[in-house]
């Protein structure tokens, strides 16, 4: 191999670690590795030294404070949010049990003694604690996630913000109590009426009919808290499980009816086999085809039964399904509180960067449980990376409080950068005029010009610095419209042939606007910078769904107290 | 359970997590050269240490715990290829993937070598090349997001990673022989 050769081979190794590597350069890849020992060699020294590289010791030597208190952090709020785990996402009294277990192991873990264990509300003895980690650093993640927190931690560290596991094919007149859009995430979904198709990742079909409350709980299995459904499981989805109340209900691939009430669950197999088994394990049956069988709350016993239940095992009415109303669009899709992003944090979703504090002087919103909002003084930003979002649909609408303490000309709230072609930025700017303006602005790169090129600024006239506003922006396919504390102030249309590629939140940064971009050097002379936003941010939420002007007036008139 | 149930079973989970923490390195180094992408090893990393525990506490104390380690972690990775169809492994002989895997181990026994060497020589680069490096490995970034967090297309981020990973192994070879020389 010589020397060009193995730097095309070394940076196609970068592509493998990234697993981006083209599908089409996988077989000259493969072929090197197959026939070439000195391509072996290169590939285990570059895999061999990347692995130590992403060794979270590695770099100790380097950033070590920085490192250790991070960690140190992640330990902490790893500990806090077990003790704000939400109860209902798994069976209360097992929940329970794991979590004393995982507090012990915590606690023995950090070397704390059995008489001063780990509580939310006492001082770390920080000292003792950090030589710990220090010592057990490079095993933190994995052992957390694994073995240190009573071997299962991670059932209770299940993403917070929704991942995608089914999709809805099919719907008959359905009315749902918030539209759930096509992709159905693992969170509760209630169909007040009608029928809807779903199709889990897995492969399992199900046909619910309303009124029904299920959650989707994985790729293969649901809870069903009360309605009645169809599933049909091919070979692929053998295991998939529907929970209830009272039973589950665990498919053998085949097909077969539930339905659910108050009382009892009852479940009907038509093709194949479904294991049934009671809620408190005392008992469990194999149900062949053309049983039935009735489990009644209280009793710990399966009963044969004659069913006499109508099931639709087909849709004839087939009806696309659009993307979510805005009549539906009541909750955001994604949100970015206080108390959200402590677990957000944990979960390497949300980055902060400098030194980062809460404003407890957030702005008066009835509707939320903290009062607490993102702070910035300048030096400090917030990085958001949800890698895994897509884009739902092609529209999405952005609401935040913001607040400006400085009277600086210019002032970075929000920067947004879309796959490197499109840059969307808030900021407050005073004119020579002394009059000071919220804008929001959009830059692309138009590539086949090969230019930069900038289009409508939103803007809202003698902004007040030092007080909290309500800033929504609103993206359809055609336009982007701007509102403020409620009311309507600017709109633009997108440039034509610009298409959103990533979610909003795949690339975020508050308070800070990164070098060379495309809004850099179209609104800045060379070689500045914006300012650091020295202000503060909260409840920034995305909607994935375009809210019409009387619900963005709602949503602003309804927070205040 | 009584007190020295407890006990022995306090004693076998230490046992336990200061033998993995002793082989981690090299069982995750094992790993992502097996399966070749970070996010891939990582789950298998935390996979495989779920399995290990999961036989550890079942079984008498291990005599060969790196050994044994990596040979569970095999078998998780084996049964990995059979799921990931489209894999840079997928399409090797059993000769090749075998003679990678012998390296791996080879270069295994040198890792504590290799990471001191390694450490000195990322101390060598231009704060620039520290940073992209440090923020690419350290955070757990895909170059794509370390190409957007430094203001650089992606495409010239792969060039300066390829330029700093071949002057890294360079160096890291350089300091291999010297410090063999020296012994």
């Amino acid at each position: 191999m010589n020397e060009k050769q193995r730097d095309v081979f070394i940076e196609q190794l970068q592509f493998v670690l990234d697993n981006q590597l083209d599908v089409q350069d996988i077989p000259k890849l493969q072929q090197q590795l197959e026939n070439d020992p000195d391509a072996r060699d290169i590939y285990v020294e570059f895999m061999t030294m990347s692995s130590l590289l992403s060794d979270p010791d590695q770099f100790q030597n380097v950033h070590d404070n920085q490192q250790t208190g991070n960690l140190l952090r992640e330990i902490v709020e790893a500990d806090q949010i077990l003790s704000h785990l939400n109860q209902a996402q798994i069976n209360k009294l097992q929940s329970e049990k794991i979590e004393k277990q995982a507090k012990e192991k915590l606690n023995e873990f950090l070397g704390n003694q059995k008489t001063e264990p780990i509580d939310n509300n006492s001082s770390v003895n920080s000292d003792r604690l950090e030589s710990n980690i220090r010592l057990k650093l490079p095993m933190i993640k994995v052992l957390a996630a694994s073995i240190i927190l009573g071997i299962c931690l991670w059932l209770f560290l299940q993403p917070q913000f929704p991942s995608q596991i089914a999709l809805l094919r099919k719907t008959v007149n359905a009315q749902w109590e918030t539209s759930p859009g096509k992709r159905l995430y693992n969170q509760p979904y209630q169909l007040n009426s009608g029928l809807a198709e779903i199709e889990f990742n897995d492969g399992a079909k199900i046909i619910l009919e309303g009124p029904a409350e299920i959650t989707l709980e994985s790729a293969n299995g649901a809870y069903l808290k009360k309605g009645k459904l169809v599933a049909y499981v091919p070979d692929a989805a053998r295991g998939f499980t529907v929970n209830t109340p009272f039973a589950n209900f665990v498919d053998y691939g085949t097909e077969f009816g539930l339905v659910v009430d108050d009382a009892s669950s009852e479940m009907s197999v038509f093709e194949g086999e479904v294991k049934v088994e009671l809620q408190d394990k005392s008992s469990t049956q194999i149900v062949p085809a053309g049983e039935s069988k009735h489990v009644v709350a209280g009793d710990h016993q399966i009963h044969d039964v004659i069913s006499q239940t109508d099931y639709i095992r087909h849709l004839s009415e087939e009806v696309v399904v659009k993307p979510m109303e805005a009549n539906f669009c009541k909750e955001p899709h994604w949100r970015l509180s206080f108390n959200d992003m402590q677990k957000m944090k944990a979960e390497h979703k949300v980055k902060a960067v400098g030194d980062f504090n809460f404003d407890p002087q957030g702005p008066a919103l009835k509707h939320l449980p903290d009062n607490q909002a993102m702070m910035f003084k300048g030096d400090n930003h917030l990085n958001v990376n949800l890698q895994e979002q897509e884009i739902d649909n092609e529209e999405f609408t952005l609401s935040m409080w913001i607040k400006c303490n400085s009277k600086i000309n210019q002032c970075i709230y929000m920067h947004h950068i879309d796959n490197f072609e499109a840059d969307q930025v808030l900021y407050i700017e005073r004119d020579k005029n002394n009059h000071t303006y919220l804008k929001y602005l959009f830059c692309m790169e138009n590539k086949q010009e090969g230019h930069r090129t900038k289009h409508k600024i939103f803007r809202a006239k003698d902004y007040v610095p030092g007080q909290w506003m309500h800033v929504v922006i609103v993206f359809t396919k055609e336009k982007a419209v701007f509102y403020l504390n409620g009311q309507y102030i600017d709109q633009a249309l997108i440039p034509a042939g610009y298409q959103i590629k990533e979610h909003p939140a795949s690339y975020l940064t508050f308070g800070y606007a990164m070098n060379m971009t495309n809004i850099q050097s179209l609104e800045l002379k060379s070689g500045k910078q914006f300012p650091g936003f020295n202000g503060s941010i909260d409840e920034f939420s995305i909607y994935q769904c375009e809210l019409k002007g009387d619900q963005i007036q709602q949503l602003y008139s309804q927070s205040l107290w | 359970m009584t007190e020295s149930n407890t006990k022995s079973q306090d004693e076998h989970i230490n046992q336990f997590i200061t033998d993995l923490m002793n082989h981690q390195t090299r069982i995750r180094a094992y790993i992502l050269t097996m399966v070749s992408n970070l996010s891939d090893a990582d789950d298998i990393h935390q996979q495989a240490a779920q399995v290990m525990w999961q036989k550890y506490r079942e079984a008498q104390p291990i005599k060969h715990f790196g050994a044994w380690a990596i040979r569970i972690s095999h078998n998780i990775i084996l049964n990995y290829y059979t799921k990931k169809k489209e894999l840079l492994f997928s399409g090797l002989s059993k000769h090749a993937m075998e003679d990678i895997a012998n390296r791996t181990l080879q270069v295994n026994d040198q890792l504590e070598i290799r990471k001191q060497a390694l450490q000195s020589c990322v101390n060598k680069l231009d704060e620039q090349d520290r940073e992209f490096i440090y923020f690419r490995y350290n955070h757990g970034q895909t170059i794509k997001n370390t190409a957007k967090h430094f203001g650089r297309s992606v495409h010239s981020l792969y060039r300066s990673m390829t330029r700093i990973h071949k002057n890294l192994m360079k160096c890291i070879q350089g300091k291999i022989i010297s410090m063999e020389d020296a012994s």
